[in-house]
């Protein structure tokens, strides 16, 4: 954990000194790799999610990211501890003009099956993005008209409106990169055989249990991969996938909840435990009811004991969150941390100034599985003791997003925000009225306003300070709740070195390595 | 096979004397009779037995070994485990109850009509029931649950749909086996209508082997709730039922595996009193009537 | 050769149950339309908007009446395979034919076990009528069936595969991995399981046996100086089989419904937890399979049992 934090500090020191997106110098190791690792080995990896499609432009889940990353590399690369895009399949990038994106691309690249990686293989890619009806990217390209491959090595994005944030949006998912040939040649099987430039090509995919990957001997970074081949091992309950590593069935278990550090430390294992950008608040809907009043959401903020909340759900180990980013996201914004500390009596004050003073009922959904409904126990406990009586109705995690943001249903929902590659698409999913995760529908005055002054901004700096104004208006109208940040915590057994835990919460194994 | 006694009307009455005299005589029956009782008068006084509220969280308290202050320990979020076991027993077993009333409810009359009126009813009501019974009743229920809406009365309603084609199927072979005694001809010859004779002269006569089915089924209403409450089905948080509080236990498994025991046993316990009460009535009407009530 | 073996048995058989294998799958079909939830949002992903799910849901049929959808999934059927699952594109039946492997292999450890124990169990106690030994057994048959399997599961786990690390906590592993690994794996699932089956078969057994000894000619042979054990061996065995038999084909059946939360808590991937997920996320192919092959297994198990019990004793009119 020391070494990720010192690595951290640097990064950002550097990233805060260079400044101008597109001009950070390339880097010779992608993705904070440690030099000198031994090579070989096969990792064995308990993973807790099925891939839902492991072709990058029709999979639907976060989860999907583990199993993408060994095939497929992004335009845009990022800094795993700030999450700042820099140089990927893309060696540099441009805005001519603010309804343009030049990128320059990366040169004597092929994929896995032999083909080139070039502009019109980066078209390829973006046009399915853009058109293909299965493709899960369209909202995100959604400012692109269209693209050009304006030279061999170079594509130029042409857009319907100014979008500052598209490099970041190309540093996911939709910046994924698959073989043109490959995907005409296999046509809808492509899912069950992807072919990108990543370190590792793909091998197998048992349903539901195994999914493996063996080392790409022409993979562009000389010296990498270290590990010769990875398997995942698909197992949904992460208690039974700690037993799996605990019993040497397994070398790496991710994604375990903060409550199992107690099994993790009597057994010995190494670990890894990083703040990620996922953020769990309670989603309110403000379009109607009590929640329409201003102070009742403040209230509600003040009542919601964080630290409390922390110890009760994740042993106190996580970051406490009062906006959307957490601290080392270098979007992150210091002027609304503590603004709503915890204050019962306050919160009593508001809700009698807004006409509750003999309490109110709300009704609130999330997933129905153990640690979810331990979460939703602890706040209705809070809220329950300044008035608030919660009905809370348990679902499947898709029937719970869906009675909350498309039915509209209920007026809280408790469940994890994972978080966008770029801050103002971040906002944008989150408080834009237009939005599929605003189930109200409306937004308060200025904010959209605020949200276009920071899709305009090239400085980084500049632009977090702008997006700092923005986070102002989301705190003071009390749209959210939010709780605590996710953590990444990663178990392994300690033959495994180099891992890296990033910001996304996502899986990289670029640069781990079995001990010499 | 002749089932019942001859006459119509005292066999009720007669039974259930056979039955107190047998209950008397077989311990086994008055225990499980004496714990259902003292788990009812539980279950109705816990707000006034239980040491503490069932949902009052302590987080200084999380996942504590039984001690002095909590004698069963206490689980992730630093509740009272005894507290909460005393407080599911009403939920366990309102839940119980629900799903085999439910059963009983639908099965008996679809069966009545089934085995009286023969025929195209019969036949049609024996195809719904074959195929009904012909998959694992736990898909029915997550599937009917999931068409009700998420929550025990619903879960348990569910259950009791699935539990009815067993009484349904019950109650018809006896019904079958019933219609052609002599009472009921004569009942028919005096102009009875079919509804009177099924429920004066035919129901009473077949109850008895539904009676024994009735607590085998209440077990298994109980395992049947802990198995949808672990898979998130059951009763919605934060109050607790003996499944719920099951599922919770195997979350925290490998951190305190205490927990899961005391609403394992107590879902042990009571499914036992469950089927040693079924046990000794099945005995006391087999004695009583001589003959196997051989229904599985 | 016996009637019962002819193809005209097997096939008034299934034209009796064929309909209601069908029904059941239309009954399953049903009751998924009418469960709230929609495939369409999670096929169409976390970043969807609400034109993308009408778009996913155009795209995959969604949004056809009912009868239209379960009417394509019966041609699929009469052209002989299972449709394509909703959430991950690849074939029911290849993967039920993956998966199936596992859960059956439990079933049937389970099975085997319940037999195993359970016989002897039975016969023994049958054979000490009202001793102690019998009291006992049967108390201890009874607490096996008022055991929430799932619960002995989770103490199995804890004790066996945490504590003393004997057995493996997880999953099952694949039969290519080597039978004697595929064995361990399923150790601990089919104890947990048989607990109910053993209870089962030890208690109707011992009814049966004593049912059987209780007929007055049984009497007469007593009285000759027969001993008990004599008796049931040579006279009581067929009426016994005949209960066995039937109490397999029931065990069958409710085995295949407990091994869904047996294979949640050991992580094994067998059809159960599939048919769970599915149903969870509406995945209509892949539950409707997995009921018609379900149904099929109980289908064909009972009549692999009436087949012997007929064989056993021609004078059995199975209803």
């Amino acid at each position: 954990m020391g070494l990720a934090e010192i690595e951290k500090a640097a990064i950002t020191r550097r990233a805060m000194m260079t400044g101008t997106l597109g001009a950070l110098a390339a880097t010779s190791l992608p993705y904070g790799a440690v030099a000198a690792q031994r090579k070989g080995g096969v990792l064995r990896i308990s993973y807790g999610f099925q891939p839902t499609s492991l072709d990058p432009t029709f999979g639907r889940q976060g989860g999907d990211f583990g199993f993408l990353y060994p095939v497929f590399e992004t335009l845009v690369d990022w800094e795993p501890q700030s999450l700042q895009p820099k140089p990927g399949l893309a060696t540099s990038w441009n805005f001519p003009d603010p309804k343009t994106l030049v990128m320059k691309l990366r040169e004597d690249v092929v994929f896995h099956d032999g083909t080139p990686f070039d502009g019109a293989a980066a078209k390829f890619n973006l046009d399915r993005g853009l058109s293909d009806p299965k493709s899960t990217v369209k909202a995100d390209l959604a400012s692109v008209d269209s693209v050009e491959a304006s030279g061999k090595h170079e594509i130029a994005l042409h857009l319907k409106r100014p979008n500052i944030a598209l490099p970041g949006i190309l540093s996911d998912r939709a910046g994924l990169m698959a073989s043109p040939q490959a995907i005409q040649k296999f046509g809808d099987g492509f899912a069950h055989n992807p072919i990108g430039t990543g370190p590792w090509a793909f091998v197998q995919w048992r349903d539901n249990e195994l999914v493996s990957y063996r080392r790409n001997d022409y993979y562009r970074v000389k010296g990498l991969p270290y590990l010769d081949g990875v398997d995942f091992h698909i197992i949904a309950d992460a208690n039974t996938g700690l037993r799996s590593v605990i019993a040497g069935e397994n070398d790496f278990v991710q994604s375990l909840s903060t409550a199992q550090k107690p099994v993790v430390d009597k057994a010995g294992l190494a670990y890894t435990f990083a703040t990620s950008q996922g953020m769990f608040p309670l989603w309110l809907n403000y379009a109607k009811g009590p929640l329409a009043d201003i102070r009742v959401r403040q209230a509600l903020n003040y009542a919601v004991d964080r630290d409390a909340y922390n110890k009760a759900t994740e042993l106190g180990l996580n970051e406490v969150a009062w906006g959307v980013f957490p601290k080392a996201h270098w979007a992150y914004s210091a002027g609304v941390d503590q603004a709503y500390r915890y204050n019962p009596d306050k919160a009593k004050q508001l809700l009698a100034a807004a006409g509750f003073a003999n309490g109110l009922d709300l009704t609130m959904t999330g997933p129905n599985d153990q640690r979810s409904t331990q979460r939703q126990e602890v706040v209705m406990e809070q809220l329950k003791a300044v008035g608030v009586r919660i009905k809370l109705t348990t679902l499947s995690v898709n029937d719970s997003i869906k009675a909350f943001f498309y039915d509209k249903q209920h007026d809280m929902l408790l469940i994890l925000w994972g978080g966008r590659a770029d801050p103002s698409a971040t906002y944008d999913a989150l408080f834009s009225k237009g939005s599929p995760f605003n189930a109200s529908g409306v937004e308060p005055d200025g904010f959209a306003d605020a949200l276009a002054a920071s899709q305009a901004v090239p400085d980084l700096k500049q632009r977090a300070a702008v997006l700092g104004k923005v986070a102002q208006i989301v705190s003071d109208n009390a749209l959210i709740v939010p709780l605590v940040f996710d953590a990444q915590y990663n178990a392994f057994t300690n033959s495994v070195k180099g891992f890296e835990p990033n910001l996304f919460g996502r899986m990289r194994l670029d640069t781990v390595s079995f001990e010499s | 096979m002749t089932a019942i006694a001859a006459d119509s009307a005292p066999v009720g009455k007669t039974a259930l004397r056979r039955i107190g005299r047998w209950l008397r005589s077989d311990w086994r029956a008055a225990a499980a009779l004496a714990y259902l009782g003292l788990l009812l008068v539980l279950a109705l006084s816990a707000p006034v037995i239980a040491p503490y509220s069932p949902i009052a969280q302590d987080i200084n308290a999380m996942l504590q070994d039984p001690n002095a202050a909590h004698w069963l320990g206490t689980d992730d979020l630093g509740r009272d485990t005894l507290s909460r076991l005393i407080y599911g027993a009403p939920i366990s077993l309102f839940a119980s109850f629900l799903a085999v009333s439910v059963g009983l409810l639908l099965g008996v009359p679809i069966g009545l009509c089934a085995g009286y009126l023969g025929g195209w009813v019969d036949a049609m009501i024996s195809r719904v029931i074959e195929t009904m019974m012909s998959f694992p009743g736990i898909v029915l229920d997550i599937g009917v649950t999931g068409a009700l809406g998420i929550g025990l009365i619903n879960a348990m309603i569910a259950v009791g749909i699935v539990f009815a084609p067993e009484f349904a199927r019950l109650t018809r072979s006896q019904t079958m086996l019933v219609r052609h005694e002599l009472y009921v001809d004569a009942a028919r010859s005096f102009g009875a209508s079919p509804l009177r004779i099924m429920l004066r002269h035919i129901l009473p006569n077949a109850f008895q082997p539904v009676l024994v089915q009735t607590t085998i089924l209440l077990a298994i209403a109980l395992l049947v709730e802990a198995s949808l409450s672990f898979v998130g089905l059951g009763i919605q948080p934060p109050y607790p039922s003996w499944g719920a509080m099951l599922a919770r236990a195997y979350a925290d498994m490998d951190i305190e595996p205490a927990q899961m025991y005391p609403p394992g046993l107590a879902i042990l316990l009571t499914a036992l009193a469950f089927n040693a009460l079924g046990e000794a009535l099945r005995t006391a009407l087999d004695r009583g009537s001589n003959s196997s009530v051989g229904e599985i | 050769m016996p009637s019962f073996w002819g193809l005209r048995w097997v096939l008034s058989r299934i034209f009796h149950l064929g309909p209601v294998a069908l029904l059941a799958t239309f009954f399953v079909f049903g009751m998924l339309y009418l469960v709230p939830g929609d495939p369409a949002i999670t096929l169409a992903g976390e970043n969807a908007t609400p034109q993308h799910i009408e778009d996913i849901r155009a795209l995959y049929g969604l949004d056809r009446p009912v009868v239209v959808q379960y009417a394509d999934w019966l041609g699929h059927v009469a052209h002989g395979n299972l449709a394509v699952s909703l959430l991950s594109g690849e074939p029911v039946a290849g993967e039920i034919a993956h998966r199936l492997p596992n859960t059956l292999l439990i079933v049937a450890g389970a099975l085997g076990l319940s037999i195993l124990i359970g016989v002897p169990l039975s016969i023994a106690a049958a054979l000490q009528p009202g001793s102690r030994f019998d009291l006992w057994s049967m108390a201890i048959a009874s607490t096996g069936v008022s055991i929430p399997s799932f619960w002995l599961a989770m103490a199995l786990v804890s004790v066996f595969a945490l504590g003393f690390h004997w057995f493996p906590a997880t999953g099952a592993t694949s039969l290519s991995d080597g039978l004697g690994e595929a064995l361990r794996h399923i150790v601990l699932p089919a104890v947990a399981l048989s607990a109910n089956g053993i209870a089962t078969i030890g208690r109707q057994l011992r009814v049966a046996f004593a049912d059987a000894l209780a007929a007055p000619y049984v009497r007469t042979l007593r009285a000759k100086g027969l001993s008990r054990a004599a008796i049931l061996w040579k006279h009581c065995l067929k009426n016994v089989s005949v209960s066995l038999l039937t109490v397999i084909g029931l065990l069958a059946n409710r085995l295949l419904g407990a091994t869904i939360v047996i294979e949640i808590v050991f992580a094994i991937p067998g059809i159960g937890s599939m048919v769970v997920n599915a149903a969870i996320n509406k995945d209509f192919p892949v539950v409707q399979g997995v009921v018609l092959v379900t149904v099929a297994i109980v289908i064909a198990i009972n009549m692999v049992v009436d087949g012997l019990c007929r064989l056993i004793d021609p004078r059995i009119a199975r209803v």
